[in-house]
């Protein structure tokens, strides 16, 4: 049992590792868009 | 599992940590890049740059892997990279590939004697690596109409590669190329993410761009397998793992990201570069081996 736990943390611990990273990343590159996007629209309307 | 304090390695305690997430962050970057899992790399380095134990370092870094792998496909997923009817078809080869090459390694380890069969190994896979940064630099030809190796073979039938925009592609063939990915990486003991670029590019017919997000799926998918064997024998320690996945899950972004905005042939060129560089140290390896009392 215990060793299938081992299995199990060895596989799923650097997959959601990756995957929250990865997902981390991608709020952060479409803050950044969305922060240019606006900036620019308010640089139109001025 | 063992703490990082008492793995016998040249550092301990938080310097180690910090060098295994900076080679956890080179080893990201190719990854990201150029679709490989990095092994070939990151295994000497660990062993003989921060002295860690041997036996340790080759389950922990197919478990690596694992996470910047999954980092980077994701990523590489929506950049529309991926082309999955291949990578499926690929990744079930290689899984019953890499079955049939871990035995044909005992088989022939047990046949010739384990120092002359080390040997043998290594010669092959440096002949290996030199002929495919030979054929990768080279590129497709455009001799039969831009058509890939798989898209002549006469052996029906044959599929469309849709996102790849590809027809006419022989299934049997794509198999084939599958499995031999896994009977290579079963017999030399790597993940195989080096010699699957060059198949992806040459014999499918892949863009290097879809190449490196394809080739990562596959990477990662025989990591997970390579991992439950090595966790198995007790060949995984956690803490590297956490350490080196710091570095090489944030690595794997900058490459994605680097990937995205490089010419194709520059990608291969620099791709290129990374095989010799692996060819390098296999050719180290021999020099010590023949030249060991």
């Amino acid at each position: 049992m215990t060793k299938a736990l081992h299995i199990a943390a060895f596989v799923l611990v650097p997959l959601a590792w990756g995957l929250l990273v990865d997902y981390a990343f991608e709020r952060l590159r479409r803050r950044t868009r969305r922060k240019a996007s606006d900036s620019a629209a308010d640089e139109v309307i001025e | 599992m063992t703490p990082l304090d008492q793995l016998d390695a040249y550092l301990t305690g938080v310097p180690l940590v910090c060098a295994l997430a900076g080679l956890g962050l080179a080893i990201g970057v190719l990854t990201g890049l150029f679709g490989v899992g990095g092994a070939f790399l990151m295994n000497p380095l660990l062993i003989i740059v921060l002295g860690v134990n041997q036996s340790l370092v080759v389950g922990s870094s197919l478990c690596v892997t694992i996470g910047t792998a999954a980092s980077g496909l994701s990523r590489h997923v929506r950049m529309n990279n991926v082309e999955f009817r291949a990578f499926l078809i690929l990744a079930g080869g290689a899984s019953c590939g890499a079955a049939l090459g871990s035995w044909l390694h005992e088989f022939l380890r047990a046949a010739q004697g384990e120092g002359s069969f080390r040997l043998t190994i290594l010669w092959s896979y440096l002949a290996m690596l030199l002929i495919t940064a030979w054929l990768v630099v080279r590129g497709p030809s455009e001799r039969h109409g831009g058509r890939s190796w798989l898209q002549r073979l006469p052996v029906p039938p044959r599929i469309q590669l849709p996102r790849a925009g590809l027809h006419g592609v022989s299934l049997p063939g794509l198999v084939a190329t599958g499995v031999l990915i896994g009977i290579i990486s079963g017999l030399i003991g790597i993940g195989g993410g080096v010699l699957l670029m060059p198949l992806l590019l040459l014999a499918v017919g892949l863009t290097a761009h879809q190449a490196v997000g394809t080739g990562l799926g596959v990477v990662m998918l025989g990591s997970v397998v390579g991992t439950i064997g090595h966790g198995l024998a007790g060949n995984v320690n956690l803490w590297i793992v956490m350490s080196l996945l710091i570095g090489s899950t944030l690595g794997v972004q900058a490459g994605a990201w680097i990937c995205q905005r490089l010419h194709a042939r520059r990608l291969r060129q620099y791709f290129a570069v990374i095989v010799l560089l692996a060819a390098v140290l296999v050719a180290a390896d021999i020099v010590k081996r023949v030249t060991a009392p």
